[in-house]
């Protein structure tokens, strides 16, 4: 393959990103707005993305200097996925934020966010991976606390900072012990090296809990309610879709380096991952603000995802480690549209200027009524996230299930089974939800709501429509899942 | 040309979208002729299939991909095309798009005119994905998606006033209930065959079945009866066919497509697709023959003693079905078939000129416009409609005659193939549905006089008026068809036999017999005859010229509702009170706890969400010390 | 005692300083520059261990990197304090607890 491709994926959002700035500044304005210049950048690397699958056969290793990149499947995953809802996110927040000051740095920033994921699904050293997860990590700092007038927008933006700061701090004494260990960052090389008995495992535990932050394993996971919810409701779908996916495909490299020296993997992100299903499902129970228990619903799907990818490091089997990452891929679906489409309530409501911003679920009354598609696709959204057939989110969580089952050790049984009674637990936070939308009379604010424009229905239609086939059709994905999937098994050197 | 074979189904549920989205923006007749030319567009590529199968008739199978894949289930996304799912194809299609035209003019005025045709469509893509599936679970997806439609369009006026609606909403229930029973027979023998077979392709399961199970196997029994259960239900047979008289509660068009010429075949499509596995089964085969004879008699002498001209089709549909079955069991896949084509036709026919003569009444009631109770469905507020309603009245003619089965008519070749057969291998059988045609001819010519002869017996009958164009044009079609039906299929020259024969297992066709077919035809005359004895010379008035004990039997349908409920609905009533009970005192009970439980537990997780950041710091912190103690300690691990 | 000890030492002792501050204190100014103390325990580790692997020029790029990296988090957290100030009125990370449950 032409090196200038995959290149050029990582350089074309960065490169184009100080333009919707600039012309965001421009005294006078014209015809192009930032969003149409974030718009086409996109475009291109789209293009450049669609050059890369076409071409696409085996993993492609390139060298500059000191710096390395690895395209793999995983990375194709990550980039497609950082792709897919950026380019929504960025046609969604056109209306969405219109008129908020600072447009313009709000579309260079999802540019540079979009870049960093990119790079991050590419890198090949330890160093290069932390410097685009904490390129990444600054964009969304800023994404969060956008909207600087409201307080608690700011409350999010510095738990958020300080949280992930730390989180930073303990990868980066992690990559010290690594390289006082080893001598080398590069992860193939990490791979062949030995280290100490003691030190390796304990970098092993700093990574995870350094990247554990961006994925919100419990106790780290305190920030997320908080981000999410506050943040304008195009970044809290890129946040949960993609940017906990970063942090997973990130732990997943360091934890594949190091799988030959220390800990079991497996067992931890199990064990993670039940902790986090439970912990996020009773926190959303009894959540009454609909972008909060979407925010913590992410928490208890991560948990699915984790222990999917768990059992598969455990058991060396494919199926677990397709299962979640074929789950990652739809949460990043199904959380993604669920976002947008309470971003459009909020919309039409007109809560986005008055700076009171937070939805309450009784504000969704009648929706459905007022606004059938959004309805309906939210409620797809929150059926597939509960997992009922045959919406997507069945399909994947039935593939971890299976992979699970397929074990045949009574402890992993017993770890499915307790997953999938968390599924019909967290039935009982979505389904008041649906029960709301499909009420009879609207809410007060419901009467008064605006027309919904085509660039907010647009994603969450299309959305929605993938949501459906991948569930009617699961191998949908596959050509994303199946190369992430060898690329993960090869990494971990087969299992 | 094989490969359209997705887009028959692909058009209905386009217009399904097409009118759910734009339906309430659009004007009344456009979204009916949005779902007419739909259907229109899936029977012109059934007619493509048709011309690709001419030349190359062994058909072919279709694939789209994988849809399920667990285990060593593996179920795709497949479409068979030969002539047996064709030929069905093309009479889902064909007579239903006569029927969405119908409706057009039918449904003019109603306030969910769109949502009618939206079920419609629904159904057309469910029935052609029931009959194009190449496995048991893509079959079986369509087989649901029909029962379903039925169940709303049979309580599509469930808000009716004066507890009419109610009663409408209790037809779609029980409806759906006798249906449920019968799917549930289907459903084990699908378990059953993917047991056996591994598989439920058609090709693995049917091709399989001679190698893997002996004549006579017990396995091979069980299955075919478990598919019988699910044709009893589907197809309205003894024990099930209960729901289909309740069903005409439903607007007549969807009564004439779902419960007259489509969905009721299903049941007959279902053993002629799966006739390996009942050739095996000699036992099974029998009590086919035994539940359709049984079946065609019973409804044959219900249909005499109703009153309703809906209910006297549906009851005669009953009884034509059970004809069907029993050639089916027979192992006469062509003249069941053939059955099924023709009773397409005039059935579907006599249930749109029953709706243009309801509809004709109403609109004299309305005319005449006194408040007392009427009814505009029940014969004995007819009569003398042959002038009012000219048309109508000479479609229903052709629809009739061919239902009693006279000659030249479609229903005399269809029939008689059927009786041929069963004079042939069975004569008991023979006689039987021997009786079960006199009885054709009798109640259809008792229908005919009461409804067209004599004079109005109430004002509303002497103002009928007849029908619009959209309803009266699939009538003429319709009566065209059911006249010359018979073509498709005459003794000797068996065009559709050599048709079916690519798919079918067929025992060889009889020659024509011509003391069967006078027999029936003689018999068909007297029934007529008699009919008119009683019915054509005087007036009928409130007091039916039968009036006795037997045609109280007959009126009351031998009491099978009553029976049933004694045996079946209140006994499982009570026990479902004692369920009741204990489920709200222990099931509930622990349920509720456990609910409670869950809220506590979840309130307490709230707790720990403090808001605070030096707390949010601590659980970093916490986090990290946990894990480097389970990491040191596990180090040798 | 080697030099590098003495680093390793310093930086662990940075780090523990950076993280009980975080722990404990209430400005937000003082929260943030507990994280710079613990950065700069980092910056000391990774200048150590380039050394402890011969891989000086690396340890030291990594190093410089990383102050980048920081100062930018820095000037967005003191950003993020300014606004926080203004808005709240005072800068206790204890009242910047309205988001909770």
């Amino acid at each position: 393959m032409n090196p200038a491709v995959p290149v050029s994926l990582i350089i074309v959002p960065l490169a184009a990103s100080p333009l919707p700035y600039l012309i965001g500044r421009l005294p006078r304005r014209i015809f192009l707005t930032p969003r149409w210049i974030a718009l086409a950048a996109l475009a291109v690397v789209w293009v450049v993305f669609a050059l890369m699958m076409r071409d696409y056969v085996a993993p492609v290793t390139l060298q500059f200097e000191a710096v390395a990149f690895q395209v793999d499947g995983l990375s194709l995953l990550l980039a497609a996925l950082a792709l897919a809802l950026g380019t929504l996110a960025v046609i969604y927040s056109g209306p969405y934020m219109a008129g908020q000051t600072g447009e313009e740095k709000y579309y260079a920033l999802l540019l540079v966010l979009t870049g960093a994921m990119i790079g991050l699904a590419c890198a090949a050293d330890l160093f290069n991976l932390w410097v685009w997860f904490e390129a990444m990590v600054i964009c969304t700092y800023l994404l969060v606390a956008f909207y600087r007038q409201r307080p608690t927008s700011l409350e999010a933006g510095v738990k958020y900072l300080v949280q992930s700061a730390v989180g930073s701090v303990l990868v980066v004494l992690g990559i010290a012990l690594v390289l006082a260990q080893t001598g080398t960052l590069d992860l193939a090389a990490i791979r062949q090296a030995t280290g100490d008995a003691t030190l390796m495992p304990v970098a092993g535990a700093l990574f995870l809990i350094g990247f554990g932050v961006k994925l919100a394993i419990v106790p780290l996971h305190t920030w997320l309610p908080d981000a999410y919810a506050e943040s304008p409701s195009g970044i809290s779908a890129v946040l949960s879709g993609v940017v906990t996916k970063a942090g997973l495909v990130a732990l997943l490299r360091v934890a594949a380096a190091l799988a030959g020296i220390t800990l079991s993997w497996g067992v931890l992100l199990m064990a993670f991952g039940t902790l986090n299903i439970l912990v996020g499902n009773l926190l959303a129970l009894r959540q009454t603000q609909i972008k909060r228990l979407l925010a913590y619903s992410s928490m208890s799907q991560i948990g699915y995802m984790l222990l999917g990818l768990g059992i598969g490091i455990y058991t060396g089997e494919s199926s677990g480690i397709q299962g979640g990452l074929f789950h990652a891929l739809n949460h990043g679906l199904m959380k993604g549209l669920a976002f947008f489409a309470v971003g459009a309530v909020l919309y039409a409501l007109g809560r986005l200027s008055g700076g009171e911003h937070t939805l309450g679920i009784g504000d969704l009354r009648g929706t459905a009524r007022r606004y059938p598609l959004i309805g309906l696709a939210l409620t797809l959204a929150l059926l597939s996230l509960g997992g009922v057939p045959p919406l997507a989110g069945f399909m994947s969580k039935w593939q971890i299930f299976a992979a699970g089952v397929g074990t045949g050790t009574g402890w992993i049984d017993a770890l499915v089974i307790f997953a999938a009674l968390n599924s019909v637990l967290s039935l009982a936070y979505y389904l008041p939800v649906i029960n709301m939308l499909f009420q009879d009379s609207s809410s007060t604010a419901g009467q008064t709501a605006r027309c919904l424009p085509v660039a907010i229905v647009l994603p969450v239609v299309l959305l929605a429509v993938a949501m459906l086939v991948v569930g009617l059709w699961p191998g949908a994905l596959m050509w994303l899942t199946q190369p992430a999937t060898s690329a993960l098994m090869a990494a971990f050197g087969g299992l | 040309m094989f490969n359209l074979v997705p887009l028959v189904i692909a058009f209905p549920v386009a217009g399904v979208l097409l009118n759910l989205a734009f339906g309430t923006r659009i004007r009344e007749p456009i979204t009916g002729i949005i779902a007419s030319v739909i259907s229109g567009l899936a029977f012109a590529v059934s007619v493509l299939l048709l011309l690709a199968l001419i030349s190359q008739p062994e058909g072919a199978i279709v694939s789209l991909g994988e849809w399920i894949q667990v285990g060593g289930l593996s179920i795709s996304w497949s479409f068979r095309v030969d002539t047996l799912s064709v030929a069905m194809m093309l009479v889902v299609t064909g007579v239903g798009t006569l029927i969405h035209i119908y409706s057009i003019g039918y449904m003019h005025g109603d306030a969910r005119f769109t949502r009618f045709f939206v079920y419609l469509n629904l159904f057309l893509a469910a029935m052609l994905l029931l009959v194009s599936a190449d496995n048991f679970l893509l079959l079986f997806v369509g087989w649901e998606g029909v029962g379903l439609c039925s169940y709303l369009l049979i309580g599509f006026w469930f808000d009716k006033p004066g507890g009419e609606g109610w009663r409408n909403s209790s037809a779609a229930r029980k409806a759906f209930l006798a249906n449920r029973v019968g799917d549930a027979g289907l459903l084990l023998a699908m378990f059953a065959m993917f047991w056996v077979f591994g598989s439920l392709n058609f090709a693995d399961v049917l091709g399989q079945a001679e190698e893997t199970l002996a004549v006579g196997a017990p396995l091979a029994t069980l299955i075919s009866l478990l598919l019988l259960l699910g044709v009893t239900g589907k197809s309205a047979q003894i024990p099930l066919f209960v729901w289909l008289p309740d069903a005409m509660a439903g607007p007549t068009p969807a009564s004439a497509l779902i419960h007259a010429a489509t969905m009721v075949t299903a049941g007959v499509y279902l053993i002629a697709r799966t006739g390996v596995l009942f050739a095996l089964s000699p036992v099974a085969q029998g009590m086919v023959v035994l539940v359709g004879t049984c079946t065609a008699l019973l409804a044959a002498s219900i249909a005499v003693g109703q009153n309703d001209i809906k209910r006297v089709l549906a009851y005669s549909t009953i009884s034509q079905l059970g004809f069907m079955v029993a050639a089916v069991g027979m192992g006469a896949y062509t003249a069941g078939l053939f059955h099924l084509v023709t009773h397409a036709f005039f059935k579907a026919l006599l249930f749109m000129a029953a709706g243009s003569v309801i509809h004709g009444v109403a609109h004299g009631f309305g005319h005449a416009g006194r408040g007392e109770a009427f009814d505009p469905q029940d014969m004995r507020v007819m009569g003398g409609l042959r002038s009012k309603m000219p048309v109508t009245f000479w479609t229903y003619i052709a629809g009739a005659l061919a239902l009693a089965g006279l000659p030249p008519l479609a229903g005399f070749f269809s029939k008689d193939e059927i009786l041929l057969v069963a004079f042939e291998h069975y004569p008991l059988a023979y006689v039987a549905l021997t009786a079960a045609a006199f009885l054709t001819a009798f109640y259809i010519a008792r229908q005919m006089l009461m409804v067209f002869f004599g004079k109005g017996r109430t004002q509303a009958a002497a103002h009928a008026v007849e029908s619009g164009r959209y309803m009266l044009i699939p009538l003429i079609i319709l009566a065209g068809l059911s006249v010359i039906g018979g073509a498709l299929n005459l003794p000797g020259v068996h065009t559709l036999g050599g048709w079916l024969e690519h798919t079918t297992h067929e025992a060889e066709a009889g020659a024509f017999n011509a003391g069967v077919a006078g027999v029936s035809t003689a018999l068909a005359l007297l029934g007529f005859g008699l009919a008119y004895m009683l019915y054509g010379r005087r007036p009928v008035g409130e007091r039916d010229p039968l009036e006795g004990a037997l045609f109280n039997a007959l009126r009351n349908k031998w009491w099978v509702d009553e029976l049933y409920d004694r045996i079946v609905v209140r006994p499982y009533n009570c026990l479902s009170r004692l369920a009741a009970g204990f489920d709200r005192t222990v099931i509930d009970g622990a349920g509720l706890r456990l609910a409670r439980l869950m809220i506590w537990l979840g309130e307490t997780a709230r707790i720990t969400q403090t808001g605070q950041l030096n707390w949010n710091v601590a659980g970093i912190v916490g986090g990290l010390l946990i894990v480097l103690i389970i990491v040191v300690l596990g180090r040798g691990a | 005692m080697t030099p590098l000890h003495v680093a390793a030492t310093g930086a662990l002792v940075l780090l523990g300083i950076g993280l009980y501050g975080l722990l404990a204190l209430r400005n937000l100014i003082k929260v943030i520059i507990a994280l710079q103390i613990m950065v700069k325990g980092v910056v000391l580790a990774l200048v150590a261990a380039g050394s402890i692997s011969g891989q000086i020029n690396l340890g030291q790029s990594l190093a410089v990197t990383l102050i980048v990296a920081d100062t930018i988090v820095a000037v967005v957290g003191l950003a993020l304090a300014v606004q926080v100030r203004r808005r709240f009125g005072s800068l206790d990370v204890q009242e910047l607890s309205t988001l909770r449950g």
